[in-house]
Order: structure tokens, then sequence, then C-alpha cells
């Protein structure tokens, strides 16, 4: 089956923005149940549905990515799940926020470079007042024994759950690992632990370990493991059904 | 203090990093070595990014406010929006370079250092003073055990938690 070409989807929004545009890429071309896809409408529209995706997620990415899934490929149909899939992938390689770039690049394939701050800005704004607010509301009552006594709680939980990010960062590379031999498992699990040492013990620069992470991942494991068995989670995507 | 260099500080850790916390690392090395925050204020900001509605990467916004008042949050909002707009390049190159190993080996690369470094900063977060007995190192090992199923929301972890603190230290 052919990639969607979303980007002539938003090359089309583009040459008329602010009408509603029915993209017959969209469509399945196997003649599937998916429903047509809803018309994409202004970039205040869109604006819209992100300002509610943003008030509405509570409790994290997690929640966040749920419901604009559920707004852009279960209700309005404007991408299919592969391309779903492969527009999250881009979005873990991309820098800061994964959420962030998400906006960003489906806001992109919708109605070009104002879609993307629609939807970023639609989704963070609320957000980001409401976190401001919280934070301020914190400090004026922080020596309010009874939230000190909560907050004895809470910083421990917050610093166990940290370590639920660890976690998340290392399972798909472990499994990935995995899946390419015990000795690449090893491999990687060296390579993580030497980036720990380097930054707590030898206390190098953050980013300074990050970049040269980088290089070298890019000069040896093409000679190391030049038989990658799954590759990205972008192709590993398209091979579902 | 230099707000320009306030702002590039908080730039800079995001565009090094990926995700919500990457730039955690980069910016607990930065603010900590000026001076502009402490230890405690991190754990703080964590959990209001937590607490509040949106990406988790929000904990930032919450960091410059504890740091620089709204001002500091305004920065810092400005600083994590900018680096993901490099997703539209990435969108664009995807099509070309798709499947080269050295693609793949940068990718791997990044991904393993995000680990340690992470690894590296929860650890450096467990010597914040509110660790401060058993029964915190308890609350610690059990919201890393209900979180780390991935089936219990994080904020009912952390209402369980204040609940928990309350009864023990608060009594």
């Amino acid at each position: 089956m052919p990639p969607f070409d979303a980007r002539a989807v938003a090359s089309k929004v583009k040459t008329s923005p602010g009408f509603a545009v029915k993209p017959k890429a969209i469509q399945p071309k196997n003649g599937s149940v998916a429903p047509d896809p809803l018309p994409i409408g202004s970039v205040w529209q869109i604006f819209r549905i992100w300002l509610l995706i943003g008030l509405q997620s509570f409790g994290g990415g997690a929640t966040t990515s749920l419901l604009i899934r559920r707004e852009i490929v279960n209700k309005r149909n404007w991408f299919d799940q592969q391309t779903y899939n492969e527009m999250w992938a881009l979005c873990n390689l991309a820098p800061g926020v994964n959420l962030f770039a998400f906006a960003i690049i489906i806001g992109n394939r919708l109605a070009g470079l104002p879609g993307a701050f629609a939807c970023l800005l639609g989704m963070t704004l609320p957000s980001a007042i409401v976190t401001t607010l919280i934070t301020a509301g914190f400090t004026s009552i922080q020596n309010w024994p009874p939230l000190q006594a909560m907050m004895h709680g809470i910083i421990p939980a917050i610093i166990g759950i940290s370590f639920v990010f660890v976690v998340q960062f290392a399972l798909p590379i472990i499994k990935q690992s995995w899946s390419e031999g015990k000795g690449s498992l090893a491999m990687n699990l060296v390579w993580a632990s030497l980036c720990a040492i380097l930054l707590g013990i030898f206390k190098l620069s953050a980013v300074l370990v990050l970049i040269g992470s980088a290089i070298a991942g890019a000069l040896i494991f093409p000679h190391v493991l030049g038989h990658f068995q799954t590759d990205t989670p972008t192709e590993r995507t398209e091979t579902l059904p | 203090m230099n707000w320009l260099l306030y702002f590039l500080v908080f730039l800079k850790a995001s565009l090094f990093s990926t995700g919500g916390f990457g730039n955690l690392p980069s910016l607990h090395q930065d603010l900590i070595t000026n001076g502009w925050a402490v230890e405690g204020q991190f754990a703080q900001a964590l959990a209001v990014g937590q607490i509040s509605p949106g990406p988790n990467g929000l904990w930032t916004v919450s960091m410059g406010f504890l740091t620089l008042g709204y001002l500091g949050a305004l920065l810092a909002l400005v600083a994590i929006m900018i680096p993901p707009f490099v997703v539209l390049a990435l969108d664009a190159a995807h099509q070309r370079l798709q499947g080269r190993p050295s693609v793949k080996g940068l990718i791997r690369g990044i991904g393993l250092a995000v680990v340690g470094l992470t690894l590296v900063v929860s650890i450096l977060l467990t010597s914040s003073p509110d660790m401060q007995d058993w029964k915190a190192w308890l609350i610690a090992g059990g919201a890393f055990g209900l979180s780390v199923t991935g089936r219990v929301n994080v904020f009912f972890v952390l209402v369980l938690a204040a609940l928990v603190g309350y009864l023990c230290y608060g009594l």
C-alpha cells in the first residue's frame, strides 16, 4: 500500500485557507470501512479543537495523545492509523516535548505553518497558564503545615516516578536490542551506563554527552550491527496490516 | 540575573534533548551551577508538571516560575516551544534518509544517552532533603511500583502519596 501523502492535502489547504476542503488522498484505497474524513476547517477551527484537547488533558502525555488520536483519527478521520503512528515516530526524534512536535507536524500537514501554530498554541496555552497558576498557588501556601506534610509524601513519590521515566526510555531500546541478540543488548546497556558515568561521575555537560553519543552512535552502530532486524518504529508500523 | 542567558539555558536544554523530561539533566546542571535554583525546586516543579493538565514537559514552565516568577514562566514556555519545530525538517528529510544505517545509529545513540542521563538525575533527586527516612523511601518505591505498570493514573498516585504524607508527617 503506497504511503498516504498528507503533503498533498496540506498544499491543497494552503491554497485555500479558511475554506473547507475534503481531502481525497485520505480515503483508504482498499475500500475499507473507514468513513469519509470530515472537512478540514479554518485555522481558527483547528485552534479551537486543540484548545479543547489542551484543557481536557489532565494526567499527562498519555491522556493528551489519546485525546488527539480520538479527535483526528477516530472522530474526524483526517489521518489513518498508519500515518498517525508514522508522525508519532518522527516526533520522538524531534528535540523537546514530543507532544509539541506532534501538534506542529499535524497542524502543518492540515494547514501549513499557520496550522502548526494553531495546534501548538491551542494545546499549550491553557495548560501553561494553569501550570503557572498552580505553581503560584503552591508557592503562596507552601508554609501551611498540612501542605508541607503532603509534600513530604508527594516529593518522594515524584522521585519514585522519575525512575519510571528511566524505564520508559529504556524499555523500547532494550526490546529492540534484545531482538538483535545478546551481544547487542550487552553493548547497549554498557553504552547507556557509560553515558550515566560520564555525566554523574566525570560531570561532563549533559548536552555534550547527548551529542557525543549521537555521533558515536551514527559511526559505530552501522558497523557493529549491520543487521538491524527491525528498523525504526516508522518502518515497523508500516508492516502492520 | 541575565534574562537572555537564562532563556538560552532553557532553550539549549530543550534543543539538545527529547521528551518532556529530556531537558532535566541539562537544566539541573546549569540552574544549580549558576545558583538560580536549588535541588528542592526541581522536585516541586516536576510535581506540578504531573498534576497540571497538558504535556508533562510543562514542568519546565513551573521551573521558570519558581526561579524567575511570571517572566521566568513565559521565557521557559517560549524556550520549550521553539525546538519541536525541528520536526518539520525531519518530516521533509524523512522520505530520503529513512532506513539509512547511520541515521538509525544516531537515533540509537541519542536514546541510550537519554536513558543514562535520566538515570543519573533520578539518582541525584534521591539526595533531596525530602528523602528523610525509611517512610519516604517506601513512598518512592510504592509510587514507582504503581506507576511502572502504566495502568494506574499518575494523578491518582500523587493524591495517594499526599494522603500518606499527611498521615505520616502531618498528624
